[in-house]
């Protein structure tokens, strides 16, 4: 999702940049030819900033403005991205093998699937834990079957030979 | 992949530099430069004059650079929206001295290896994409497969089959591979 944001923000920023270096241009170019401003008035820009002082309120808004956007720029890039792929191991150092997101959270959606009664809600990966939550429904014998499903959730994930397997948190609720 | 991280950089940088020149005006204003700053025009500082001073010079130079910062920024735009990475051609390494060249369709090599992976069982659908420099590429591959498939299985058997085939054929026994392993099918209440 950030790479979509980041193209976006990007595109803006780039289109802003031309269309200031084409303002630049023009205007040098009109200067030198004798000509008057063509796009923007510089002299009342200059006269606006001779007339302004820092402590202005239009002055600080506009500190105030860059600062909160660059602030925003900076938080949402250093952010820490949601996790994409889990890398497994791989016989050949030459290949970056991984399981998706997505990929693990249906495999273990699959694996409480399989379970009569058990009813898979909701499969959270993160980089360092996964979150599985069920509901059991007329469950006979609940914490027998809370292993069962634990132990074929862990199962699954002990057969993909994850390189750094996130720790499993399982949360099985009760229905009648 | 690689602009990706390069319009983090990019924005990361221009994130610095706003939130430095906005946090500046704020202490301009609070007088943290010195008493007399808040009530200073803005207009009123050693570049401003520098720049009235040498004007003559200084804003041909300033037409010169901003020619130079549209078309670098233009080309970039181009590459971020319409660049995909991916290689056309592949040069192949050859022993022979001579000038000969021998070069290989990529699209093809990508068909070859999609077409071995498709063809193992529990496989439902294969993306094969070679990228990187013709004479150094990287091959990404993404493994659609079925729920019920044994993925270490299978991640073996496209390891050292397809893959294996891949690197043989190009001589490049080294070459960066990308392996990613999609599983379809039932989708759950909700993926986080």
């Amino acid at each position: 999702m950030r790479h979509v944001v980041n193209r976006l923000l990007v595109l803006i920023v780039g289109l802003a940049v031309i269309a200031l270096a084409i303002v630049v241009i023009v205007e040098v170019i009109a200067e030198l030819a004798g000509a008057d401003p063509v796009l923007v008035s510089w002299p009342s820009v200059y006269a606006w900033a001779q007339r302004t002082t820092w402590s202005d309120a239009m002055a600080l808004g506009i500190s105030l403005l860059l600062a909160a956007v660059g602030m925003a720029l900076v938080i949402g890039q250093l952010w820490p991205s949601q996790v994409k792929r889990l890398p497994v191991d791989s016989s050949d150092h030459a290949t970056d093998a991984a399981i998706t997101r997505r990929g693990l959270a249906r495999d273990l959606t699959a694996a409480v699937d399989d379970f009569n009664g058990v009813y898979p809600q909701r499969v959270t990966v993160r980089r360092s834990r996964i979150t599985v939550r069920a509901a059991a429904k007329n469950a006979a014998e609940p914490d027998t079957l809370d292993d069962a499903v634990t132990a074929s959730v862990r199962d699954r994930m002990d057969r993909l030979h994850m390189r750094r397997p996130p720790h499993l948190v399982m949360n099985i609720s009760r229905r009648s | 992949m690689h602009a990706d991280r390069s319009n983090r950089v990019a924005l990361l940088l221009l994130g610095l530099l706003l939130l430095a020149a906005g946090t500046a005006g704020v202490l301009a204003a609070a007088g943290v430069f010195g008493s007399a700053t808040p009530d200073r025009a803005l207009a009123d500082n050693p570049v401003t004059r520098y720049v009235g001073d040498n004007g003559h010079w200084l804003w041909p130079v300033a037409a010169a650079v901003a020619v130079i910062v549209l078309v670098l920024v233009a080309r970039w735009l181009y590459t971020v929206l319409f660049s995909t990475g991916r290689i056309r051609v592949l040069k192949l390494r050859t022993d022979s001295p001579t000038a000969e060249r021998t070069t290989l369709a990529a699209s093809a090599v990508a068909a070859a290896v999609r077409d071995e992976i498709e063809s193992y069982r529990g496989v439902r659908a294969a993306k094969v994409r070679i990228i990187g420099e013709s004479e150094q590429p990287q091959v990404a591959v993404t493994v659609y497969t079925d729920g019920d498939t044994d993925l270490a299985a299978l991640r073996d058997r496209v390891e050292h089959g397809a893959l294996a085939h891949a690197r043989q054929a190009l001589d490049q026994p080294e070459l960066p591979i990308r392996l990613d392993l999609e599983l379809t099918g039932r989708v759950p209440a909700r993926v986080v």
